[in-house]
């Protein structure tokens, strides 16, 4: 199974280049690193453009969106309730992220059905939970756990991100799977969880009218 | 104190942890106090309490942690936690898990420690950088108030 870390921002957003974190995450375990500052195949694994949104209106989300590259990945954060549902229907997204830094219920059941039916992951960012401490820290294992009860409900894709911006960030398959066990995932879950962004480049696209 | 029977002593487990970067110089005791911090932080005091976690051993780049048997994976995923020592920045990552020490400094013989710093042009300024495995280049950056480290790789190293 291909493991791929769903979000990394190499330099100029963090301390560390590009093929360093490639190479990095090659002794961490992965194949593919979907990067937010270039791509290309460094040390044998796949670094894949990735586009983040995070804009607060969704005429902008919009607009992003059809400006983003061809092969990107493009993930949206998370707004509330209806920016949430209206991000996750559009199509040519395809991760919904920080669903933890959201108002509460930001991410609800009727967003899991929409986002289970258009095949948009949601993904999990195990950022916080490593630099988190305290309430803080409970609130984003709380808000994880809830997602996953959803994603046992309405079967929307799941992908793991580390979000790191240096290699000191960067947590490997093994610590991964660990982390995610704090909220209940176990390690089927995770695995699949990890190895879904390969099924989200290749996502059969959605009908279009052509006149 | 006389030591307990072998039938009677607690069953311990030690695992293996790479301190990264590895050139950076890090007190055993800022080391716990970083893994003991995380334990409590994830697992309340109750839980800490069972694993007992401690440092039996640390150099440059590794460390040797202890703690209850049964309670390994619950300490590697606390370590992942672990972001610094101290005042300096650091990763812990778990690579082996042993029943004796030994076992897992045999492991540690033919790991390679950080070279000595060596001088790398960085723009116009001739700043200090440390290469270590094959690829891995860390350049320290002088601030005007702190130092900052680069992570780059030995093919960028020729732009520097």
């Amino acid at each position: 199974m291909a493991y791929a870390d769903a979000c990394v921002h190499p330099y100029p957003a963090g301390d560390t280049s590009l093929p360093r974190m490639a190479l990095e995450a090659r002794e961490l375990g992965f194949a593919t690193i979907v990067s937010t500052g270039g791509a290309g195949e460094f040390f044998g694994v796949r670094a894949v453009q990735g586009v983040v949104i995070g804009a607060r209106t969704f005429k902008d989300v919009v607009k992003a969106v059809r400006r983003a590259p061809e092969a990107a990945l493009v993930a949206v954060c998370a707004g509330d309730e209806s920016f949430t549902r209206s991000a996750v229907s559009l199509g040519g997204v395809h991760i919904l992220k920080g669903v933890h830094q959201g108002p509460k219920n930001a991410f609800d059941h009727v967003a899991a059905r929409t986002a289970g039916e258009r095949g948009v992951a949601v993904e999990i960012d195990l950022a916080p939970i490593v630099a988190l401490r305290g309430r803080d820290r409970q609130r984003v294992l709380a808000c994880y756990a809830d997602v996953l009860f959803l994603h046992r409900r309405y079967g929307f894709p799941l992908c793991i991100a580390s979000n790191a911006r240096s290699v000191l960030d960067q947590r490997s398959v093994r610590e991964a799977i660990g982390l995610c066990s704090l909220f209940g995932m176990d390690g089927d879950e995770a695995g699949a969880a990890l190895s879904s962004v390969e099924g989200l480049l290749n996502r059969p696209e959605t009908v279009r009218v052509v006149e | 104190m006389r030591p307990r029977p072998k039938a009677l002593r607690q069953k311990r487990r030690y695992l293996l942890v790479r301190v990264l970067p590895p050139w950076q110089e890090i007190e055993q005791k800022a080391l716990y106090l970083a893994v003991s911090g995380a334990v409590t932080s994830l697992f309340g005091d109750a839980h800490a309490a069972e694993i007992q976690p401690a440092v039996v051993f640390s150099d440059r780049g590794c460390a040797i942690l202890r703690c209850r048997r049964g309670c390994e994976g619950d300490l590697s995923v606390a370590c992942a936690t672990v972001t610094a020592a101290g005042d300096l920045r650091v990763a812990l990552r778990t690579v082996a898990v042993s029943g004796t020490i030994a076992a897992l400094k045999g492991r540690m013989d033919g790991w390679i420690h950080a070279l000595p710093p060596e001088q790398a042009l960085y723009g116009e300024k001739e700043v200090r950088s440390f290469r270590y495995g094959r690829h891995k280049v860390d350049v320290l950056q002088e601030g005007i108030k702190k130092q900052s480290i680069v992570f780059l790789t030995d093919c960028e190293r020729e732009e520097i």
